[in-house]
């Protein structure tokens, strides 16, 4: 299943990083604007994983001692 | 005297046996704990009792749900035996606690034993991932319980595998039951993250499983995380308190556990939106060092200007006082040969020689008619 090793919350903490990349302004406005894109390009991998992703069931059975 | 079957004393017991095998091979009994004991923390021996009769009583530890002590009405299963030495005894295989009395006492005994074990200290509970992507679920697996718990988890969210493990959740095979089922999740090779054990609301004897000490031990030494979700508003039962964390509900366990896509689509949206806000500041507040740069450079420009002009001027004005032309304006008069040569000695003029004199307001030709030496 697709969306089952989608880390959730391993890409929305990469986003929050980014974000907060930005916001200290260390870096060159080259790197901003590459940082922006990528955090961009998370932005649209996480919406779909949350548009698209489903629980999938599976039955199990128990072995009988 | 009648010639009738005569038994030797083991074979009459060994025959009584066998016809007590086949009339009672299972059997429940229900009645009053009297002379309850337990030897060696192996055996256990007590009487059952109603208001007329008395049935003597032996079982393992194992076949306990808890403490137990006398006065408590409980039901037993096992099978009934002629002792070879100690006379007429019933096996329990089993014994459950009958009526709200006995179940609300047995619970408290259990806790009691239990807590002074350390098995419900909050230091044990372990923290249940934010985002689980892989949970068991240990259930009747056609109750509306569990169908509460995987709705509102198909609501809530996604990319989440859940296997699911039927058993029972009351009457007598419960706790063994349980019990397995906890076991087997703990020994996948692709262990989940968290177990969650979820059923309905019911009476104390439905719910009595869930304060069998087999299962609450069982819930207490899990690998994997628990959450525990008995509905039922007035006890908490001591599988829950066992757990790592309880939901009062199937519907809430599956709330605790799972974040909702709907907040989360929102937190996003403001992320994105920061992310866009984030990069206009940092282009402006470039764009507004740009800006002084460039006041500065015009300044800096202006200045060198200014400079220039000054010493441009000067200059000129240098140039002006060193001019040829100066005496010319001040009356003096320039004399050249007819070459163009200027001429400021007598030396190499001849009589009769065309000199040039230039004057301010023009210029002369004329002839050499006396040359005199010396300065005058």
């Amino acid at each position: 299943m697709k969306n089952q090793s989608f880390d959730y919350a391993a890409k929305t903490a990469e986003l929050e990083a980014i974000v907060a990349s930005l916001q200290s302004s260390d870096v060159s406005l080259d790197e901003a604007l590459k940082l922006h894109e990528k955090g961009q390009k998370l932005v649209a991998e996480i919406e779909d994983f949350l548009k698209t992703a489903e629980v999938e069931i599976t039955k199990r059975t128990v072995a009988e001692e | 005297m009648d010639d009738g079957l005569v038994f030797g004393v083991s074979d009459f017991v060994a025959y009584v046996n066998q016809t007590l095998e086949f009339a009672y091979p299972f059997v429940a009994v229900r009645g009053e704990i009297t002379e309850f004991k337990v030897s060696k923390n192996r055996w256990v021996f007590f009487t059952l009792k109603d208001e007329v009769a008395l049935l003597r009583c032996f079982a393992t530890v194992y076949a306990l749900p808890g403490p137990l002590e006398d006065g408590m009405l409980v039901q037993i299963s096992g099978a009934p035996k002629l002792h070879e030495r100690y006379g007429f005894s019933f096996t329990a295989q089993s014994i459950s606690l009958v009526g709200e009395g006995a179940l609300k006492r047995g619970a408290e005994l259990l806790q009691a034993k239990l807590a002074a074990e350390g098995l419900f200290d909050e230091s044990r509970k372990r923290a249940l991932p934010e985002v689980p992507r892989h949970i068991a679920m240990v259930t009747a697996a056609d109750s509306a319980a569990s169908a509460d718990f995987i709705k509102i988890a198909k609501a809530r969210w996604g990319g989440l595998r859940v296997d699911v493990y039927d058993t029972f959740v009351q009457g007598e095979q419960a706790p063994a039951k349980l019990v397995a089922a906890i076991k087997a999740v703990n020994a996948e090779a692709d262990l989940p993250e968290v177990l969650v054990l979820v059923r309905g609301g019911g009476s104390a004897e439905d719910l009595a499983a869930f304060n069998h000490e087999e299962v609450v031990r069982a819930v207490a030494s899990s690998r994997v995380p628990m959450l525990v979700a008995i509905g039922h508003e007035i006890d908490v039962s001591l599988a829950e308190l066992a757990a790592d964390l309880r939901a009062s509900t199937p519907s809430n366990a599956a709330e605790l556990l799972l974040p909702d896509k709907q907040h989360e689509l929102v937190r996003l949206r403001h992320v994105e939106r920061s992310l866009d806000d984030v990069l206009k500041a940092f282009i402006s507040s470039r764009r507004i060092s740009l800006e002084q740069y460039k006041i500065v450079l015009d300044q800096s420009l202006q200045t060198s200007l200014e400079t220039a002009k000054t010493a441009v001027k000067n200059l000129s004005q240098l140039l002006y006082a060193f001019s040829p032309m100066l005496p010319l304006e001040r009356g003096y008069a320039l004399v050249k040969d007819n070459a163009g040569r200027q001429i400021s000695s007598i030396k190499g003029i001849a009589m009769g020689d065309v000199l040039q004199i230039q004057v301010k307001d023009g210029i002369m030709d004329s002839e050499v008619k006396n040359i005199q030496k010396g300065k005058l």
